[in-house]
Parts: structure tokens; C-alpha cells; sequence
């Protein structure tokens, strides 16, 4: 089982360190897999909401190799704390020059970051953390798949974070339930319910990538987990896309530059 | 005694009194004939702060009554000291003077801030007690010595968690390692380990003349470091080896601070968990395997080391008469043995260095792991959950790791029984001897 990989771009290290950190502001634990071509920072619990974070190793790493356990399974597993993954990257946002990640068997399974910092003398600090993870069997492996959902009976396009923001941070609190519709035309409303009034904020004109009905899609979620969602305002996503599966699952896109992709579900429940 | 601070100068008093208050609960006042200390020592008095500002510092400073030495030393407590430098970043603007003014048998320490629009404040602090302290270390002709802007240790040790209670220095001929220290009752898998490395380059002045591994608090280092960024002045740090204390000054022409800490004595060098060495060499033995030894005896040492301290220090310490700092340091040194001894005092709780021995032996499974990875974590994760299988195949004993002893059962019975097997003992005299609790069974039926 091998694992190495470099980072040598500024932008790269610092898309790295929003996603760790946003990683770490949703869950405590995640999962990390290797392969080939990608790696992923998976946040899989039963209670909580899922996300799959799908990094393009061509973009951000060079020298890049993944070794599994054999050819059949060529990937790897582990799983870590993400508080301690993005205290350890933080300094690749601002001053590092250069990180070397490697999966290390130092008393137990490490993913080691090698960091070059700046200096003022010519010859560079470097910065050495472990960060101790959980190596998970193969046979555990599909534990962390992502939800196959063949398609989706509505997807559009979401508004902007800072309008999706505003509305969120005012209604967050009124109740736990948010009912999330879309319909045909473009239109996707958020709605609140409490004793004393009922609020839905419509959002109009936005695209409709795809719907199976002319029926308006709804979707009641945790308040919560929605609102989880927008700490990923940090990766600067190009584009939001939002999918509805009617009274089951919300799952919402995040992508950029087709490098960095976020996957998003939130699971519906009874209303 | 009375004195005026004025503009940018009133800043560093701020500042100076919130690194005071990093340190310790109370600050100590003391009104010399040119100068003016505040001191602080923390809880297990494993640290101890001394900012000293002389009488160019001031705009104006009298010690007046020279008689009355005694009743001017005083002990407030810092947290109404900070009240008074509440808002430091808009104080320089708007405050011009600040007026201290310490009367002999007062039982207040007086603050007078004067502000731009005529504005006075009186902040009144009281006097908790009068006396003072001072420590005994010495300054100058240690072994180490490094000298280094504020600024770049500040970058250096922002890499390490802001929790980070201990740090580890390992000082080299030419570069310098810092370590997080691991206390052995976190569990290796809930912690990270950094190390960094940096050279000499990076020094003001770099004299090392032996290869050290101390350990120290990192709290107070982050607030002197704090305090030296308004001084503008390159930190100077002293130290021998483990055990004997570090002390940092950061000194201009008006201002000296000097930070005294007591450091971790593992008793050889193997402080915390070496991280970086990944190559199944004897280094790696070494290395990775010793700490897992070190453990043990760690967890006992830094309570007793900081604990001990605690101790010696006040009995000693505030009786004394106050002398000028400067002999303090110096003269003392010779004369009071029982004061050097002071953070020496580390020494002595080593014994129970020697009782560390068990068997452990995963580690040597641990280099077979190293060149075979295939099983390597197949066997981890095994490892894991039965936390911490020993095989009993230990290879080459010299670098056999061992544990602490594992615990005996029987120690509790075999201490109670064991007085019946003395021939002294006279079960007669035991309360309750002549109770039966149940009569003889057999033979009569």
C-alpha cells in the first residue's frame, strides 16, 4: 500500500486548505479515498448529512501515485479527524512553498505532510505533521459508496451564495424543518412553517437542467444540514446545481473548473 | 512612589500587563530607586515573569521615600491591573499620560489615565498583600544560547495547534527542531505530531555548544513572544540542558522582560514522540521505539517536576529581602545552594525511572512491518482494535523497548496477608479477634 503526491501551486495548496477546512467545519471524522485518478474527502454517517468531495489529482497534485492493496483493488481507504487534517494544512494557504502528502507507518498510520515553508534565511523550514488515521479493509469499502441515484426528478440551477446566504441565516432559526420546492418554470422556494406564520422566499428564473414531470418537486430536509451547505461558499464554486428527488433526497452540485467536485445530499424526512 | 508613562510608552505597559496576566493570577509590584518590576509566577510555579521598566521608560519617575523600601512592594491582582488597559489598541490614541502612584502602607495601587479631551480616569487597585518575589536564575554563561526576532519564532510556532500546552526544542550544531510534546495520557491516535525544522540562518545569534532536547510550556512562550513584537527587539534565550530552566529577556533601553520557565526533565532526552524518521534503520529504533518507553515515566515527572517546584518556591522566595535584581542573580548563585536548587529541584523525583521494565515488543513487529507495507496494515488495524498485541518474539534486546510494569493483582491480598507470616504479629491484638463470625463445621455431626 503506497501513497505520495506533491503540491507545488499556490492556488492548488489553497483550494486544498478550504476544502480540509470546510471538511472539518461539517464533520469530525471523514474519509479519505485514493485512486487513480482522484481523491476523495467523503463525509459518510448515518445521522448526518453525506458529502462526497471529489478532487482531480491533474489538477492539483503532481507526482502523484496511489498503490492499493492489489491490482484488483487499486485504492485506498482511511479514515481521519478532520479538526486535525485542517489544523495541519493551514499554513499551505499562506506561506508554504511546496507540500509532500504521503500515507507513512510511523508507530501506526500517518498521513504525513511535508511542508516547505518560507523563510528569511535561504534554506526553507520544514514543517513535518502526522496526522494518525485508520487504514479501513476492503471489505468495508462500500460502506462509503455514493448513493446511486439514477436520475432525478427535477434539476436546476441554485441562486447565488450570498442570496441563498441572506435567507438562510434569517430563517435558519424559525424551524428545524426546511421544505424545499422547485418547479418547471424555475422556480425554487424555500419554506418555513412555524405556529405564528409561514414563510417561503421564491427564488424565480433560475434554469432547469432537467425534469422528469411537470409537477412541482418538493422536499422537506433538516434546517440544519441545508445550512451546513454553505460553508462550502469557501471552495468558490463556478457552478451550483441542485436535485430533487421528490419527498426523498436533495442533492446539490457543487463544481469548479470541473477539478473540484462536491456532492452534496441531504435526505428528506417526513414532514 | 509616582510615575508618568506617556504616549506610545502607555502600549507597552498594556501589553506588558497582558503577558503578566498569561503567566499568573497575581502581579507583583515593586517600586525600585530607578526602577519599576512587575513580576508574576504562575499556579505550580513552573513559570515566572519579570518586565522591569527603568527610569528612562518613564517621563517622569520618583521613588521618594528610600526609608520606606519595604512598605512599596505590593501584590494586585492582575485581573484588575488588565481592567485598566482595557481597549490597548485605542488607548494610544486617546490617552495621553498614565500616572502610577504606590504610597507607603497604602492599601491601594493608584492608576490615573489622562485622556485627550480632559478626561481622567482613577482606576484604584487593591492591595492584596505586600510582598514580593523574585527567582534565581541566571541570565548569562549558559551552555545555549540563541537570539532570534519575535517575529520569526511567532511564524515558526503558529504551525503548532493553538492548544498546544508543551512544546519540544531539539537543539542541533546547526538547525533547531520543534517538536509538540505528546503527554503519554493522549492516546498516539487522537493526536497530531509536527515537527519543524529550521536552520541557524534564521538566527540573530546562534551559539549551541551542546545538543539539547528541552521542554517547555508553550502558553508562555506565545506570551512573551506577544509582548517582544511591541518591543521591536530580538528575544534572547538561555538554556543548559533538560531540566534546568530556559529564560528568554527581550530588552530595550527602558524595558526589560525576562521569562524564567521550568522545563520537563525526562531524564535523558526523549521528550516526545520523533515523528519524522521513517526509514527501518537503527535510527528508527531509536527513535520511534524509545518513546513509547519514555511514556511512563514522563506522566509522573512532569506532575512532580512543576509540583515540586510549587513547593520550594514561595517559602523561599518572599522572605527574602529585596536586593537590586541585577546581584540577585548573580550573588545568590553561591551563596543560598538551597535556592539554585530551585529549579534544579527537577532532579530528584527520577526514581522511578529505574522501575521501567516490561516486555513490550510490537515494535520490533513494527520494522518488519516497514519492509513488508502489505501486511503492514493489515496487522495496524489488528493492533488497533486489540489495543496493543505484544508478540512475544522480541528480537535484538538492546533496543528492546520497555514498558512500564505491568500492574500486580495481588499486591492488595499480598499486603494484608503478609502480616501473618511475620513473626511478630500477634493476631491477639487485633480489634474483633474474639468475634466468630461462623462456627467450625464437620466432625461433631
Amino acid at each position: 500500500m503506497k501513497f505520495k503526491c506533491k503540491m507545488n501551486d499556490a492556488g492548488s495548496m489553497r483550494d486544498f486548505t478550504n476544502v480540509a477546512n470546510t471538511v472539518a467545519r461539517m464533520s469530525k471524522q471523514c474519509v479519505l479515498r485514493l485512486t487513480q485518478n482522484s481523491i476523495y474527502f467523503n463525509i459518510a454517517d448515518d445521522s448526518m448529512a453525506m458529502v462526497w468531495t471529489k478532487l482531480d489529482k491533474n489538477h492539483f497534485f503532481v507526482d502523484y501515485l496511489v498503490a492499493g492493496k492489489s491490482v484488483e483493488f487499486n485504492e485506498i481507504y482511511m479514515e481521519l479527524n478532520t479538526g486535525m487534517l485542517a489544523k495541519s494544512v493551514t499554513s499551505l494557504k499562506t506561506v508554504a512553498r511546496s507540500v509532500k502528502i504521503k500515507l507513512t507507518n510511523k508507530q501506526q498510520p500517518c498521513l504525513t505532510f511535508d511542508i516547505e515553508l518560507s523563510s528569511i534565511s535561504a534554506e526553507s523550514r520544514l514543517c513535518i505533521h502526522d496526522v494518525p488515521v485508520t487504514i479501513i479493509p476492503q471489505k468495508k469499502w462500500s460502506e462509503y459508496n455514493e448513493p446511486n441515484i439514477e436520475r432525478y426528478d427535477i434539476s436546476l440551477e441554485m441562486p447565488q451564495f450570498k442570496h441563498l446566504r441572506s435567507v438562510m441565516e434569517r430563517i435558519k432559526s424559525m424551524s428545524p424543518i426546511l421544505i424545499l420546492s422547485a418547479d418547471t418554470n424555475g422556480v425554487l422556494a424555500f419554506k418555513v412553517d412555524t405556529n405564528a406564520a409561514t414563510i417561503t422566499v421564491h427564488f424565480p428564473n433560475l434554469t432547469v437542467l432537467d425534469c422528469t414531470s411537470n409537477n412541482e418537486i418538493s422536499a422537506s430536509v433538516d434546517i440544519k444540514k441545508f445550512h451546513a451547505f454553505l460553508a462550502w461558499e469557501a471552495v468558490h464554486p463556478t457552478a451550483i446545481k441542485c436535485n430533487i428527488l421528490n419527498e426523498t433526497v436533495i442533492n446539490i452540485n457543487l463544481n469548479l473548473e470541473n477539478y473540484l467536485q462536491i456532492k452534496y445530499y441531504i435526505p428528506a424526512i417526513e414532514s | 512612589m509616582k510615575c508618568v508613562v506617556s504616549g506610545g510608552n502607555i502600549k507597552i505597559l498594556a501589553r506588558a500587563i497582558q503577558m503578566l496576566s498569561k503567566i499568573g493570577e497575581e502581579m507583583f509590584v515593586q517600586p525600585q530607586e530607578d526602577s519599576l518590576s512587575f513580576r508574576s509566577v504562575n499556579g505550580s510555579n513552573s513559570s515566572f515573569a519579570d518586565i522591569t521598566f527603568h527610569e528612562n521608560y518613564f517621563s517622569y519617575y520618583a521613588y521618594e521615600d528610600l526609608d520606606e523600601s519595604d512598605s512599596l512592594k505590593c501584590k494586585i491582582l492582575i485581573r484588575s491591573a488588565l481592567t485598566v488597559f482595557k481597549i490597548p489598541s485605542l488607548i494610544n490614541k486617546q490617552i495621553e499620560t498614565c500616572h502610577i502612584q504606590l504610597d507607603a502602607n497604602s492599601t491601594n495601587l493608584c492608576f490615573i489615565l489622562k485622556y485627550k479631551n480632559n478626561i481622567i480616569k482613577t482606576h484604584l487597585l487593591p492591595i492584596l498583600d505586600c510582598e514580593t518575589i523574585r527567582a534565581n536564575y541566571k541570565k548569562e554563561g549558559t551552555v545555549n544560547h540563541l537570539c532570534i526576532q519575535p517575529r520569526v519564532l511567532n511564524d515558526v510556532v503558529q504551525n503548532f495547534q493553538q492548544n498546544l500546552l508543551e512544546i519540544t526544542i531539539e537543539v542541533l550544531k546547526d538547525k533547531i527542531l520543534l517538536r509538540n510534546y505528546i503527554d503519554e495520557t493522549s492516546n498516539l491516535s487522537n493526536e497530531t505530531r509536527t515537527q519543524l525544522v529550521f536552520g541557524m540562518g534564521e538566527f540573530d545569534e546562534y551559539k549551541i555548544n551542546s545538543n539539547t532536547t528541552i521542554t517547555f510550556c508553550l502558553k508562555e512562550l506565545r506570551a512573551i513572544l506577544h509582548f517582544a513584537e511591541i518591543l521591536a527587539q530580538p528575544i534572547h534565550i538561555h538554556f543548559d540542558c533538560a531540566g534546568r530552566p530556559i529564560v528568554f529577556i527581550c530588552k530595550t533601553l527602558g524595558v526589560e522582560s525576562n521569562l524564567v520557565l521550568a522545563t520537563l526533565n525526562p531524564d535523558d532526552d526523549l521528550g516526545s514522540q520523533s515523528t519524522t524518521h521513517t526509514r527501518p534503520n537503527s535510527v528508527l529504533k531509536n527513535s520511534a521505539k524509545k518513546p513509547t518507553k519514555a511514556k511512563g515515566k514522563i506522566k509522573s515527572l512532569s506532575k512532580t517536576v512543576f509540583g515540586k517546584l510549587a513547593n520550594k518556591y514561595p517559602t523561599n522566595t518572599n522572605t527574602e529581602k529585596i536586593e537590586s535584581s541585577d546581584k540577585i542573580s548573580n550573588a545568590s548563585e553561591t551563596s543560598s545552594p538551597n535556592n539554585n536548587n530551585k529549579f534544579n529541584a527537577t532532579n530528584s523525583p527520577r526514581v522511578n525511572s529505574a522501575k521501567v521494565i516490561a516486555s513490550n515488543s510490537n515494535t520490533n513487529k513494527r520494522e518488519n512491518d516497514n519492509s513488508s507495507k502489505q501486511n503492514a496494515f493489515s496487522s495496524l488495524l489488528k493492533r488497533k482494535s486489540n489495543q496493543e498485541i505484544h508478540s512475544p518474539d522480541g528480537g535484538d534486546k538492546d533496543d528492546l523497548v520497555q514498558n512500564s510494569p505491568p500492574k500486580q493483582p495481588s499486591k492488595k491480598a499480598k499486603l494484608i496477608f503478609k502480616k501473618c507470616f511475620q513473626t511478630t504479629f500477634n493476631p491477639e491484638s487485633l480489634p474483633g479477634y474474639n468475634n466468630i463470625e461462623v462456627e467450625d463445621s464437620g466432625e461433631s455431626d
